[in-house]
């Protein structure tokens, strides 16, 4: 069965996961991307409110 | 009963906030649980935990969204069904409320995203990271939630404005940390764990009826009955810790939770009867008697009962008294499945078929029903009283009409009986069918040439190549 949501698990290939710089990269702009998911959902909910 | 707008306002609250609690609990349960899976693979390097992490984040996913959207709906339900209370109280709930939304949701939607798809990307300590950030906002999101709630059951720290009515703090950390507040956030956190512990039982009971279990369903049933026996004596004592507190500032509440119609300097346990609203009684009563002393040794005074309030200030009796036994027994029942399951452990007889199992698949409903069993007592108890002897219920509905209500309650019903349905199912399939799905690919074999010395090596003495039986 295929799931809807299929995470990500760890690299257990042996290479290295890339210099600290890259991963904090990754780690704040994954994180950045969720926040603003959510912020857009908020306000679009919130717009729902004005409607009429 | 007229069904008004007030009591459909009601019921239409108790409806929401019913499905809603179901995944906060879950939830909080299970990020902890998922920080404790990925920080023994990280110490461990056992594949189990990973294992069991990436199978249980899936469901964590869907439970944290059905939650979300749950939330919100019970969020506007503040402006549309119980505006006055929002307009009197909002100076002093408000800003819980947008705190727990700045200070915990945003933690916890923010670092869920790297948790689920980061894990390659920002190497195994960031995600541990992560995953941490995403549980200790869930217990964040708890304490203000619970914090918002216990001041409507023991407001403190305020004043109300004589010329609007408005309520305003006084003092915010006496809002924050209002009596009720310590009793109860506890309360509430160990419900979460029991709740999740109950629920990841059930599915690893399943999977060993179905004879699907691996690894992972024995770890998963050895953590969940370990925690259930170990959290539920906790949860009696922080139970009873809440009830102290309720019969000092809610007596009305606790007369109606023990069944007490008379005031008496000693009272009884009555563990079962069935309260007779209108002449003022209990039929069919099982009682232990004089046992208030032990239970509220530090009452000063004759134990109110519920003659002490006058009949338009008492909570409705007969569901507080009920949901309150319906929430022990549940408690009960965790209890002994906890500590069957640890005993089965020992007998390194957990994954082995039999009654237990049997058993512990409902069980995984009774966390859920000892949650939404004891708001009912919290929030029913404090009836007729949103903020406790300060606002009246009928007092914070806004003015809305019997039929407006009605249809919003009936629209509710029918898109949560499909919506909620659906992603319940979708997470028991996944939750109950096991880990072989999820089990990594065995390694492709590199065959050797037929008759060479490392061929033989390699395989079986009885079978050939791929597998295949010799020619006889």
């Amino acid at each position: 069965m295929t799931d809807l949501i299929e995470p990500e698990g760890p690299d257990e290939t042996g290479r290295s996961a890339g210099p600290l710089w890259k991963r904090l990269a990754w780690f704040w702009g994954i994180a950045i991307a969720s926040v603003t998911i959510v912020a857009a959902t908020a306000y679009i909910l919130r717009g729902f409110l004005f409607i009429g | 009963m007229e069904l008004d707008a007030l009591i459909l306002s009601r019921l239409q609250f108790a409806f929401v906030i019913a499905f809603h609690i179901i995944f906060p609990a879950f939830t909080i349960g299970l990020a902890a649980f998922l920080a404790v899976c990925e920080g023994l693979w990280l110490w461990t390097k056992r594949d189990v935990f990973k294992r069991l992490y990436l199978h249980w984040i899936k469901i964590f996913a869907l439970a944290f969204a059905m939650g979300v959207v749950s939330g919100v709906v019970m969020s506007y339900q503040f402006g549309t069904n119980w505006s006055v209370f929002a307009d009197k109280t909002g100076s002093v709930i408000g800003p819980l409320l947008g705190y727990e939304v700045l200070t915990a949701f945003f933690l916890e939607a923010t670092f869920l995203g790297v948790m689920l798809f980061g894990w390659k990307r920002v190497g195994n300590k960031l995600h541990f990271i992560a995953t941490c950030a995403v549980a200790i906002g869930t217990t964040i999101s708890a304490f203000w939630i619970l914090s918002a709630n216990s001041w409507m059951q023991t407001p403190a720290g305020f004043a109300i404005d004589a010329e609007t009515g408005n309520f305003y703090a006084t003092n915010f950390w006496d809002v924050v940390f209002n009596p009720s507040f310590p009793a109860r956030y506890v309360h509430m956190m160990l419900a979460a764990f029991i709740t999740t512990a109950a629920v990841i039982l059930a599915a690893g009971a399943w999977q060993v009826v179905r004879h699907h279990e691996e690894e992972p369903t024995r770890w998963q049933m050895r953590m969940a009955a370990g925690t259930l026996a170990v959290l539920m004596p906790l949860q009696i004592w922080a139970g009873h810790w809440s009830g102290e507190v309720a019969h000092e500032y809610q007596p009305a509440k606790v007369a109606a939770i023990e069944g007490w119609w008379e005031t008496s300097e000693v009272q009884p346990t009555i563990l079962f009867g069935f309260p007779d609203e209108e002449n003022e009684r209990n039929i069919a009563e099982i009682a232990i008697p004089g046992t208030s002393p032990y239970l509220f040794p530090h009452a000063e005074g004759p134990i109110q009962g519920l003659d002490a309030f006058a009949e338009e200030d008492r909570p409705p009796v007969a569901i507080v008294f009920w949901s309150f036994r319906i929430m022990v027994g549940a408690g009960m029942a965790m209890l002994g499945l906890g500590i069957w399951g640890c005993f089965l452990w020992w007998r390194n007889r957990i994954d082995k078929p039999g009654l237990f199992h049997l058993l512990a698949i409902p069980g995984g409903a009774l966390g859920f029903i000892a949650v939404i069993t004891g708001w009912v007592v919290a929030e029913v108890g404090r009836q007729p009283f949103t903020v406790y002897g300060q606002l009246r219920t009928e007092d914070s509905l806004a003015p809305v009409s019997t039929g407006q209500v009605a249809t919003s309650l009936i629209i509710f019903m029918v898109v949560y009986a499909i919506v909620f349905t659906a992603g319940s199912i979708y997470m028991a399939r996944i939750a109950t069918r096991g880990f072989k799905d999820d089990a990594p690919e065995p390694p492709e074999r590199e065959h050797r040439a037929p008759g060479s010395p490392l061929a033989a090596v390699e395989e079986p003495a009885e079978t050939g190549p791929r597998g295949r039986k010799p020619a006889e």
